[in-house]
Order: C-alpha cells, then sequence, then structure tokens
C-alpha cells in the first residue's frame, strides 16, 4: 500500500504496521533466547524470584498416627529490577514533504533492528558472561552477573542455601576436567553427571540434558557428534549413543561473539529443555513498541518513540551447563 | 538486581557485603571445608587454617573470630550506640577504628584590661 503524505493518521497507521511486522519477523529470529529464557510480562517495578527447593517429609504412617506434615525448603532470593530502554526516531518535515519514504521505513526499522538486537544480545550475554562476576552490558552500563547465591551463573561450586551441599554446573569430560573443547566424551560425561543429581532433600532428580547450545563455528562438529549413525571419527563403526538422546541442536549466531567483541564462538552449552526456564529469566513490563508520534510544533516533524522495559536474570540453575571450550 | 547479602555473609557464602568469593576462595569454603572466618583472614588451605586456628588459640580472641553477640557486646561496652540490625561487617569497622582523642583547645592569654583614669578637671 502506497503511503500518502496527505494523510497524517494513514502514514502513522502503515509505519506501526510495517514495523510490528518487521518487529514480528526479528522475535522469530530470537528462537534460541526463547527456548532459554522464561519471557514473561509482569508490570512490577521490582521482580522478586524466591527459591523454594521443594517439599518432603512423606513417612510410613502407623494405624491411627497423624500424618506427618511436609517441609518446605527455602533457598535463595533475588530482586530484578526494571530498567527502561527507548529511544525517539524523527520523521521530518522533509521527508514527508518530498516523500521520501525509503528514508521514513529504513529509519523505523532500523531502530526496531537495533532494540530487538540489543534485547537478543543481552540475553546472550547472560550465558556468555556466564563465569563473570560483573560485566559492561550491551547498553554500556556495568552490571552484576551474580546470582541468589552471590556465585557467577555457572561455576564449579553452586551453593543452595538451605544445606552446605554443593554442585558445579561446568562442563567436565570424563577426566574432570573443566571448560573443554567440544567433544563427545565431556557430552556423555556432562549427561551421565546430570542424571545422578541429587536435590537439596537428598531425592535423586535426573536432569536430562536434551539440547546443545553452540556458535555456528561449532556447528558442523556438533551436528556429526549428536547425528551421525557411527561415532565420528573412528575407524570401528561403533555405535554412537548420543544419537536421538539430544534433539535439540541450537545454532545461535549471538554466540559467536560477547557484546565486549570478545571472541566467544568455542563457548558451548547444554540444557534440560523442559527446565531450563526457572534457571533464565527475562521479565517485560514493557514488551518493545513503536508508540505513534506527535507533531512538534517548532519544526514540524513527527517523533516516533521506540521503547521497552524489562530486567534479566537467573536463579537455580542446576538446568543449564557450560563449557568455555578453552582446554 | 539485588541479592541477600547479609545472610550470605552469615551463612560464609560469599567474602562481604557485595564481594564474592574468588574461585579459590570458593574451593577453600566448599571442597575444603575451611570456616569462613578463616577464608576471610586469607587461608587457603587446611594447613593455613591450622596454622591460624593454633596461632589463635594460644593468643588473645582477636576480633574477627569472635561471634556477631560477642562484638555487640563489646561495642555496647565501648560505648557505641549500635543496634541489631548492623551487620557484622559494620561492627569490625567500628570496633577497628582508632580511638580518636579531641585535644582541648588551649585557653586564649586573657587580654588586659586597662581602665582609663578620668582626668581631673
Amino acid at each position: 500500500m502506497a503511503i500518502k503524505t496527505t494523510d497524517f493518521l494513514a502514514l502513522t497507521d502503515d509505519l506501526q504496521e510495517l514495523t510490528s511486522t518487521w518487529m514480528k519477523d526479528k522475535v522469530d529470529g530470537m528462537e534460541t533466547s526463547n527456548l532459554l529464557f522464561d519471557v514473561k510480562d509482569m508490570v512490577r517495578r521490582t521482580y522478586d524470584l524466591q527459591i523454594n527447593h521443594g517439599t518432603a517429609g512423606i513417612e510410613r504412617v502407623g494405624d491411627g498416627s497423624d500424618y506427618p506434615r511436609a517441609n518446605n525448603t527455602e533457598g535463595d532470593s533475588i530482586t530484578y529490577t526494571q530498567a527502561k530502554y527507548g529511544v525517539i526516531v524523527p520523521v521530518t518535515e522533509d521527508m514527508r514533504l518530498y516523500d521520501l519514504y525509503d528514508n521514513i521505513e529504513s529509519n523505523a526499522k532500523s531502530v526496531v533492528d537495533e532494540g530487538m538486537d540489543k534485547i537478543d544480545q543481552s540475553l546472550a550475554d547472560v550465558l556468555l558472561y556466564g563465569q563473570a562476576t560483573s560485566y559492561t552490558d550491551v547498553y554500556g552500563e556495568t552490571v552484576s552477573a551474580l546470582g541468589p547465591d552471590a556465585a557467577a551463573l555457572f561455576t564449579s561450586t553452586k551453593s543452595n542455601g538451605a544445606t552446605a551441599a554443593t554442585f558445579s554446573n561446568l562442563i567436565t569430560n570424563t577426566a574432570g576436567t573443566a571448560n573443554v573443547a567440544l567433544a563427545r566424551d565431556a557430552i556423555v560425561s556432562e549427561r551421565a553427571r546430570a542424571l545422578t543429581y541429587k536435590d537439596v532433600n537428598g531425592l535423586n532428580r535426573p536432569i536430562h540434558l536434551d539440547c546443545l547450545v553452540v556458535a555456528p563455528t561449532n556447528e558442523d562438529l556438533a551436528e556429526r557428534l549428536l547425528f551421525s549413525t557411527q561415532i565420528p571419527g573412528e575407524a570401528n563403526n561403533d555405535v554412537n549413543s548420543l544419537k536421538g538422546k539430544l534433539k535439540n541442536l541450537k545454532v545461535w549466531s549471538r554466540l559467536e561473539e560477547r557484546s565486549d567483541g570478545t571472541d566467544t564462538s568455542a563457548y558451548w552449552y547444554m540444557a534440560d529443555s523442559s527446565n531450563v526456564k526457572t534457571s533464565l529469566k527475562a521479565i517485560f513490563a514493557t514488551r518493545p513498541q513503536l508508540v505513534a508520534p506527535d507533531q512538534v510544533y517548532e519544526n514540524d516533524d513527527w517523533e516516533y518513540k521506540f521503547k521497552y522495559r524489562y530486567a534479566i536474570g537467573f536463579g537455580w540453575a542446576p538446568y543449564i551447563r557450560m563449557s568455555t571450550g578453552a582446554n | 538486581m539485588t541479592i541477600q547479602w547479609m545472610r550470605l555473609v552469615a551463612q560464609g557464602r560469599c567474602k562481604n557485603v557485595g564481594i564474592p568469593w574468588s574461585e579459590e576462595e570458593a574451593h577453600a569454603v566448599h571442597a575444603l571445608s575451611v570456616p569462613a572466618e578463616y577464608v576471610r583472614r586469607g587461608c587457603l588451605t587446611v594447613e593455613a587454617w591450622q596454622e591460624m586456628k593454633a596461632k589463635d588459640s594460644s593468643g588473645e580472641k582477636t576480633l574477627e573470630m569472635m561471634t556477631d553477640e560477642e562484638l555487640m557486646k563489646l561495642c555496647v561496652d565501648k560505648g557505641l550506640s549500635v543496634t541489631p540490625d548492623a551487620p557484622r561487617s559494620v561492627l569490625l569497622e567500628e570496633l577497628n577504628k582508632p580511638e580518636e582523642v579531641v585535644e582541648e583547645p588551649a585557653e586564649k592569654p586573657k587580654k588586659k584590661v586597662v581602665k582609663k583614669k578620668a582626668k581631673k578637671k
């Protein structure tokens, strides 16, 4: 549909339509972050995340005896505060007068691009800075990378706040070495370790690491490791037992480079796709939106406002594991 | 984001308010079971902990080794106004402050008052 300069409202609607379609495409492109993060809406300035490690206390009950009460095991808590982001995009009087539709479209599209890019990269940075205690985010702010246990997302000593037990969410190979390069041995070893995971109450809670997340650099190797019928790179035609067990292979372009430009192409992650959202959170108070413009009296420009509010973070994190691939 | 630093400090799960354990310190606390108070004082191995522990038991109990209640009592004895809300790190900071000696300003020399004699007419 052609945009006519004679109709202020129509142009506004068209631009809204165009940017919302564009935004939808961008959101579809955020498939991996949507898979890993619990993206939800909550209009609160702060979001309190209380970690509960479940209830326990089932006992054999004798005839005539009272049933025992279950005890809830409470862990740590963390509060996330919403932050506001946005920009004003002007459509000048000249743009409208001389029908510079390309410029108008380009301005609107590129600002949506930037916003969605920053949101997606900020989510990727939670994983890419997973072994740091603080970092500079995509908006240039120094942010804490600590979780409710005052530790980085990925460490060898994750504590729970209820008992002295700890666990590691660093991927290790059979020799016990952490931060190893993507390899079959490390995947097999970590899957086995996750399946014998015990929760805070001492109950066996197998974690099924069924998702492998890699940067494009490791795509070829990952596909061969997971989907070959036989073990890749071996001469004895042994069966590849991983085939069919890790059903999700996510190649996330964001993992190739951190927002500070560091090459992170060797980083790789394993996740339990059905539970990982309990670990990673993205809470929106305002979803990204392009607000219809007001006409500025002094210059007759139209000022579109692109804005959003969100908070990101993580809670209890045994459902996602990391390796930097450095060793 | 805000985390419960006071609780984490009390549970020995971070070095201090706003300061997480380093990798070596976390290993000493969680893997080697060195008490957090000793790790905060620099012990990263079991040997270093035992050595410091022996030294502590032979001498006077240091502030760092006192319980929160003992620190609170000491503050009260010293005449400091503290409430139970004060975190351990603040109590330690207050007790470690050197006592200020306020010197009284020296007395200014009195000006001599010269009485003018009334002139006799």
